[in-house]
């Protein structure tokens, strides 16, 4: 009898021994599940939307993202309507060239950079966790990938209601994006 | 302007028209100081010592007066 035979039947799995390599991800109710890859070479905002309630972590990972503008980048959760306000929000900057490191604070989203510049290609694998009801924590590790310049940073917002969208824009919300690849993974 | 919709569960991708209010919605633009204009365009504390010590103080003076002056207080 395959998985999703026993599930529709509503059989009671305790005691029974599943074969090994049967339960793959597809055929669980609440899937690790990669989304479909979005090329960031327009529009000045990537809105993944539909998040099931389920979701307990999304994963964002850009790939050599630019825009055709200085405004940093940062990322915006909601339910109907995207939070603008309320995320306690540091981007962390450490510069090897310089052997500096220095940060800004946001409070509009999650900030994922510090003075990025116009057509600079951003790395970043970033997490917003459930922690608690309608609190989410964020957290994120990025690279330009020119000067070897890292970001990072943690942050977190008290949403108040479940998450069913992620955006990715920029501080001044007009830069637009000409360059490189983003995908979210929820689980 | 637009953005990039994407259904997580469809997989659709829709672009959408920014309404005026979401427009109107967007920060004003803010514009760096002239500290920060000036932070960004002086040489690197190595570049600096490394001028002082093969061309000499007025040389390094003269390097740092060119950015005070393509970036003077109240820009």
């Amino acid at each position: 009898m395959s998985i999703s035979k026993i599930q529709d039947a509503g059989v009671s799995l305790t005691g029974a021994a599943l074969p090994a390599g049967s339960v793959t991800p597809d055929l669980l109710a609440q899937p690790l599940t990669s989304g479909t890859e979005v090329a960031t070479t327009s529009g000045t905002a990537i809105d993944f939307t539909g998040i099931p309630s389920w979701v307990k972590k999304i994963t964002l990972l850009m790939k050599a993202v630019s825009t055709n503008g200085g405004s940093d980048y940062i990322v915006r959760i909601g339910d109907t309507t995207l939070a603008t306000s309320g995320y306690t929000s540091v981007a962390n900057y450490v510069n090897p060239g310089a052997n500096s490191c220095t940060g800004t604070a946001y409070y509009g989203g999650f900030i994922l950079t510090k003075d990025i510049n116009s057509g600079t290609a951003f790395t970043a694998t970033c997490t917003i966790t459930l922690q608690s009801s309608g609190l989410y924590v964020w957290a994120f590790i990025g690279n330009n990938g020119l000067s070897g310049a890292g970001f990072f940073g943690s942050s977190y917002l008290d949403l108040g209601s479940t998450l069913n969208r992620v955006t990715l824009t920029t501080v001044n919300g007009t830069d637009t994006f000409d360059a490189g690849l983003i995908n979210i993974m929820y689980e | 302007m637009q953005r990039i919709e994407v259904n997580v569960q469809t997989g659709v991708q829709t672009i959408v028209n920014m309404t005026a209010e979401e427009i109107a919605a967007l920060p004003e633009p803010v514009l760096p100081t002239y500290q920060e204009l000036r932070a960004a365009a002086y040489p690197s504390i190595a570049d600096q010592l490394d001028k002082i010590y093969h061309e000499g103080i007025d040389a390094w003076k003269e390097t740092i007066s060119a950015v005070k002056a393509e970036y003077p207080k109240g820009v």
